[in-house]
């Protein structure tokens, strides 16, 4: 099945050995490097083009066997062949912009040299054929992309850098259990149905489900594992952000797809798909609050990067909300998932586009902060126009691409609950109505204080609108989000329903997906509604805006924090028991060396008196005998033994060795409490250090909405992982020995 | 006769090297880089005689009766000498470069080659008093590597090491007797000599245990690794962490494989002692290094951990885990080797041990930055590196016998891992130096090429078409689990 071709190799490793080429090159000369990184990029992309012509009629595999001993699987079908034309696309278009971007910044070689790198690793994770694949490029798309994350090296970036490091980190070993599971219950780790084989071994899907959720979860920004997301994306470049934000995130909810359409579903075993059910309940509220979340942290922020890096999370929330209303329904589900299909492209995108455009306003102000924007209308009218397109695209309004994605979620949790009928679907559907009003006021929010308005402090320096090369690149994005927006239907048709063809899918639903009504009344008021509630949202934060602050204590850093505190706490509690075990042990020490010292005294007094009374009895009997047979003995020989029993007695008076003994015991005595109070001191001030940093950092979390706390917090975030691990570890060898 | 030259050689050639140097130096280096490739090469050597059959045994009834030596090439003991000693030969000519600044070099040549000397001789031995014999030797020999500086600190940590392999040497000799004692041989068998669950037989596994384990790391024994190993000059603690902890985990197998009846440990269930204290031993390891920040006592400390891989892939008795044991062994005797060179280049041109002033040094010595980062990444276990695949060996290994908790043990081992080494390449490459660096600059090309070849040596058997090591580890696993036996 399928043809071979090596193609899918090329486009992973071409950009990958290009950015060693870029990195040599950059060092001679910048002009011939920029143009070396358009060059890759175009090439990659026209690739790409060839290998979509081919994956529209069969499905393309190519396999290196021998690599790693497991193999290097290229499996490209049409939802691959397609999510990576957009990947190289999105890719040709921010290094076309970066090149004026970057130039002001330092370090420009390095950095196009992980931007290239990181594009065919990301190439590489849509490619694969088999999980195992997929995880290699993963983890080298985490460590590439980590360069781009920290380019300003400042203390802000490097924070988040840890963070986004560390998170990553995790969950490729979270995915890499995956694989081992998958290997030994199944023997392969191909995307092909093996729900079967996984409950035969003997695993509970849960647990992998759990695995699974963690792996990708952490990429696809899936709240409460998202913290890393608004730092990290924030504080890159903005092609860069651009990029981590509109296609690596897409590399979680890539796999979710793999997962929940593929592996975990029954090969013939209908009775198993009420896994599926399952599955896509738990994410259709997954998807909900992180959309929800998401968003609301949209409005509270004041950030142009930091609104766009939250917004992110609540679209990662509408994808993973529609795939989880297609799994849900099984077979049925051809509409969820070609909802999050849609929104999947549509985002990659418009989020592109918005980041792009905050770095274009970036370029000319240097400046992020909401506040310190506005009045830009009249200085930068092509910014103005195409930043009110892609605003049209996020939100939904008819005739722009969001809106196409959006009516097909709604009408797949629609489908839902007309087809299992619960009420909590029906909650679900009002959840998502709602976050579209959300993100209809953040997206507001941000381009009328930036355009509009009276002219902030950093607005006044700008004269120039942005240049022709960015307009041309602007112009592009604009075209494809207006030709998806318009053309609607004839877009499902070509770019949907290929991929909902992969799945087992009911025949009915995909012949509802070839006339979706996009243009009935009904559906034409859905961006109405969503623009009259996020007006009227916008217009409360507005006026309570500053009084209403999020409680501290709902953040997910804030309680990761408090564990660690009460970790921390334990482990105060830990040293207290152990330093008073060791002032027992020393006493008992102490108490022991005593008795040893004044046992052998009293025998040795007992004993003294026993040698004196022989002696006493010896000394009558020698007397004795020299009375009676030596009477004319010296008497000073007599006189001599008893001086020197005197002399022995002296030396073992009872009274000076009770002094000995007791000096001894003194100084014993002293050092101990010497070392008692140098221990309890110790620990005084250890608290007293604890307690003031702690102090310290509540304050530095009371300060969350601003934004620039994290330029000031610096807990280190790998102690923390190191205290979960211990943790860990103590329940795993605590689970073995029982 | 093979055998006996390829072990005295490197002896004798030390004791000669050492009277040479007083001559000329140029002459004792020579000497000692030829010597050490001469014996690398005779390892190579030794696949010839291993074409036809699975192990050559020599007997020498008459050397130091009553027992008189043996030994047994065998593809075990083929392929680890095979890794000591290239490895033993890429240090010496890193040695040669590092070691200019050191005094008493004609003692430290001669005790290098004795060391390899005896190093060789454990791998290749036949019976457990020969292996006894060379395993006391190079623990004395490489007793004076450790404490070449002569510092306070080396001194102490050299009679911790001292006291404690003299402790793991009774251990040992107590094994011993009780092995004669119960089976009337010392002499190592495919199949093993001793399968008997008596008290004694028991108390001389703890005993192989605790003499051998000693060696390796294993905890508690471990406590001198942490000392001993930093404390020596860069090319010894590379020799000491990449080779001689490795005579520890031979010996093991050895015990278990050889001497004891494979079969008959699953059957009575001895091995799980093993792999409790191999789970300890890799948390304490990885929990321990985190702790630290003297570049090098981390780099031991993570000896320490990997040495838990190890001895956790032959407690497993799967199969699957042996061949990623054997494969660890030398993946890591390759990464841990490149990491303390590099590290002794760091501390060579810096001065400087504490991990957090040695900021923005990437920028300075990005060669030396970059190996380490190579072997870094393959001590995580990224794929592509050699890590990876050994700790895949060894989940599924542990999968197929029924202890899923070990695979996730790994992978929690893994994030302690990036936990203590990534932090280490983040400083050098992205933080601003907080200390004077303006006059650092790359090491030689001579102390340069060892450390590129291992770094190379991490990454690129895997994306060959054939990966050697993991074809022998595959051919060793198979033969220690019996190949004849219809396995």
């Amino acid at each position: 099945m399928g043809s071979t071709s090596s193609l899918p190799l090329l486009m992973a490793m071409l950009p990958m050995l290009g950015s060693v080429a870029v990195h040599f090159v950059g060092q001679k000369n910048e002009k011939l490097r920029d143009f070396l990184v358009a060059a890759i990029s175009g090439a990659t992309f026209l690739i790409s083009i060839a290998l979509f012509l081919k994956v529209r009629e069969t499905i393309v595999v190519f396999e290196l066997p021998w690599f790693l001993k497991f193999g290097l699987r290229f499996n490209v079908d049409f939802i691959s062949g397609l999510f990576s034309l957009i990947v190289s696309l999105v890719w040709f278009l921010a290094s076309l912009f970066g090149f004026e971007y970057m130039a002001h910044e330092h370090s420009r070689t390095r950095f196009f040299t992980y931007f290239i790198f990181t594009l065919g690793a990301t190439l590489g994770v849509f490619l694969s054929g088999d999980l195992f694949s997929l995880f290699m490029f993963f983890e080298l798309m985490t460590f590439s992309a980590y360069v781009l994350v920290i380019h300003e090296e400042d203390n802000a970036s490097l924070h988040a850098g840890d963070v986004y490091l560390y998170m990553s980190v995790f969950g490729g070993l979270c995915l890499l259990a995956v694989v081992f599971f998958l290997e030994h219950a199944a023997g392969t780790t191909e995307f092909i149905p093996l729900l079967e084989q996984i409950i035969a071994s003997g695993f509970s899907p849960w647990l992998l489900l759990g695995f699974v959720i963690f792996g990708f979860g952490v990429k696809a920004g899936m709240i409460p594992l998202h913290i890393w997301l608004p730092k990290a994306h924030p504080v890159a470049p903005s092609p860069a952000s651009a990029l981590l934000s509109a296609l690596m995130i897409k590399t979680g909810a890539y796999g979710f797809v793999r997962f929940l359409m593929t592996i975990f579903t029954p090969l013939s075993n209908e009775a198993l798909w009420v896994y599926s059910e399952h599955f896509g309940y738990v994410f259709l509220w997954i998807g909900a609050i992180t959309m929800f979340i998401g968003a609301i942290m949209g409005i509270l922020n004041n950030s142009l990067k930091k609104i766009l890096a939250y917004s992110s999370i609540s679209q990662m929330g509408y994808i993973l909300f529609s795939l989880g209303a297609g799994t849900f329904l099984g077979t049925r589900g051809a509409v969820g998932f070609a909802g999050a299909w849609m929104h999947m492209i549509n985002h990659a995108f418009f989020k592109s586009f918005l980041f792009l455009l905050a770095g274009a306003v970036y370029l000319k102000t240097h400046e992020l902060d909401l506040r310190k924007l506005g009045g830009l209308r009249n200085v930068m009218p092509w910014a103005f126009g195409f930043f009110l397109i892609a605003a049209a695209g996020i939100t939904g309004v008819p005739g722009f691409n969001g809106y196409v994605s959006k009516i097909l979620i709604h009408e797949a949790i629609l489908e839902a609950y007309h087809l299992v009928g619960w009420e909590s679907l029906l909650w679900l559907e009002r959840i998502f109505v709602v976050t579209g009003g959300l993100t209809a006021a953040y997206i507001t929010k941000l381009w009328v204080s930036i355009f509009l308005g009276k002219k902030g402090e950093k607005s006044l320096q700008v004269t120039t609108d942005i240049s022709v090369a960015h307009r041309a690149v602007f112009g592009i994005y604009s075209a494809i989000i207006l030709v998806i927006g318009v053309f609607a239907q004839k877009m499902v048709n070509s770019l949907v329903i290929p991929a909902t063809k992969i799945y087992r899918f009911d025949v009915h639903d995909l012949e509802h997906l070839t006339h979706v009504p996009f243009w009935h009344g009904a559906e034409l008021a859905g961006p109405v509604l969503s623009y009259v509630i996020g007006i009227s949202a916008l217009l409360i934060v507005s006026k309570v805006g500053s009084k209403l602050k999020i409680p501290e204590w709902l953040s997910v850093e804030y309680i990761a924090y408090w564990i660690w505190h009460r970790l921390e706490d334990l482990a105060i509690f830990g040293q207290k028991i152990y330093v008073h075990l060791m002032l027992l042990i020393r006493k008992i020490i102490y108490w022991g060396a005593k008795v040893a010292i004044e046992v052998p005294v009293k025998f040795r007094e007992f004993g003294r008196r026993v040698v004196a009374f022989r002696i006493q009895i010896d000394f009558r009997r020698f007397k004795n005998l020299i009375l009676s047979l030596r009477k004319f003995r010296k008497r000073f020989e007599v006189e001599e033994i008893k001086r020197k029993t005197m002399v022995a007695r002296k030396y073992f008076s009872k009274d000076s060795l009770k002094l000995k003994v007791r000096l001894k015991a003194r100084s014993a005595k002293d050092s101990l409490k010497e070392l008692e109070q140098e221990l309890i001191e110790k620990i005084e001030a250890s608290r007293m250090q604890r307690i003031q940093k702690r102090k310290q950092q509540k304050e530095l979390l009371k300060e969350k909405i601003d934004d620039s706390y994290w330029n000031t917090i610096n807990i280190s975030f790998d102690s923390l992982i190191v205290a979960l691990v211990i943790a860990i570890a103590l329940l795993v060898f605590l689970s073995v020995a029982l | 006769m093979y055998a006996m030259i390829m072990i005295f050689l490197p002896i004798i050639g030390g004791v000669f090297a050492y009277f040479v140097g007083q001559k000329s130096e140029k002459m004792r280096n020579i000497l000692s880089i030829s010597i050490a490739g001469i014996t690398f090469l005779m390892a190579l050597g030794m696949y010839v005689g291993l074409k036809d059959a699975d192990s050559i045994v020599y007997v020498y009834p008459k050397l130091l009766p009553p027992f008189g030596l043996s030994f047994r090439l065998d593809w075990l003991s083929v392929v680890l000498a095979t890794i000591g000693s290239f490895v033993w030969f890429l240090i010496s000519i890193y040695s040669l470069e590092y070691m200019k600044s050191y005094t008493n070099l004609n003692r430290y040549y001669a005790f290098v080659l004795v060391t390899l000397g005896a190093t060789i001789g454990t791998f290749l031995s036949g019976d457990l008093v020969t292996l006894f014999l060379f395993f006391e030797l190079m623990s004395l020999s490489s007793f004076v590597l450790v404490i070449h500086e002569g510092t306070e600190k080396a001194m102490k940590a050299g009679n911790l090491y001292l006291i404690m392999t003299i402790a793991g040497g009774l251990a040992l000799f107590f094994g011993i007797i009780a092995v004669y004692e119960l089976a009337g041989t010392v002499a190592f068998s495919d199949v093993g000599i001793l399968a008997n669950g008596s008290t004694l037989s028991l108390l001389a596994y703890l005993a192989f245990l605790a003499g051998f384990g000693m060696k390796a790391g294993m905890f508690p024994l471990h406590v001198w690794l942490p000392e001993a190993h930093p404390v020596a000059p860069s090319p010894a603690s590379a020799l000491l962490s990449g080779v001689m902890l490795k005579v520890g985990a031979f010996g093991l197998l050895r015990v278990i494989f050889n001497v004891y009846n494979v079969d008959f440990i699953a059957s009575i269930g001895w091995n799980k002692i093993l792999l409790v204290i191999s789970a300890i031993t890799i948390i304490i390891g990885s929990v321990y290094a985190i702790l630290q920040t003297d570049i090098k006592r981390r780099l031991a400390y993570s000896s320490v951990g990997q040495m838990g891989y190890i001895l956790l892939g032959m407690a497993l008795l799967s199969k699957q885990a042996l061949i990623g044991d054997i494969f660890h062994v030398f993946a890591h005797a390759i990464m841990k080797s490149c990491l303390f060179l590099a590290a002794g280049a760091l501390i060579l041109q810096t001065g400087k041990r504490d991990i957090r002033e040695l900021n923005g040094v990437g920028k300075k010595m990005p060669i030396t930055m970059i190996c380490f980062t190579m072997a870094s990444l393959a001590m995580i276990g990224i794929p592509p590196f050699t890590g990876f695949l050994s700790k895949w060996l060894l989940g599924l290994g542990a999968l197929e016998v029924g202890y899923p908790i070990y695979a996730i043990l790994l992978l929690v081992s893994s994030l302690l891992n990036s936990v203590y080494y990534l932090p280490i390449i983040i400083n050098a490459f992205f933080k601003k130096s907080t200390e004077d660096f303006s006059n650092v600059k790359e090491i030689s090309r001579m102390m340069l090429i060892p450390i590129i070849v291992l770094a190379i040596g991490t990454v690129i058997f895997d994306l060959l078409p054939v990966n050697i090591p993991l074809e022998l580890s595959t051919i060793v696993a198979e033969v220690l689990f019996g190949r004849g036996a219809g396995m």
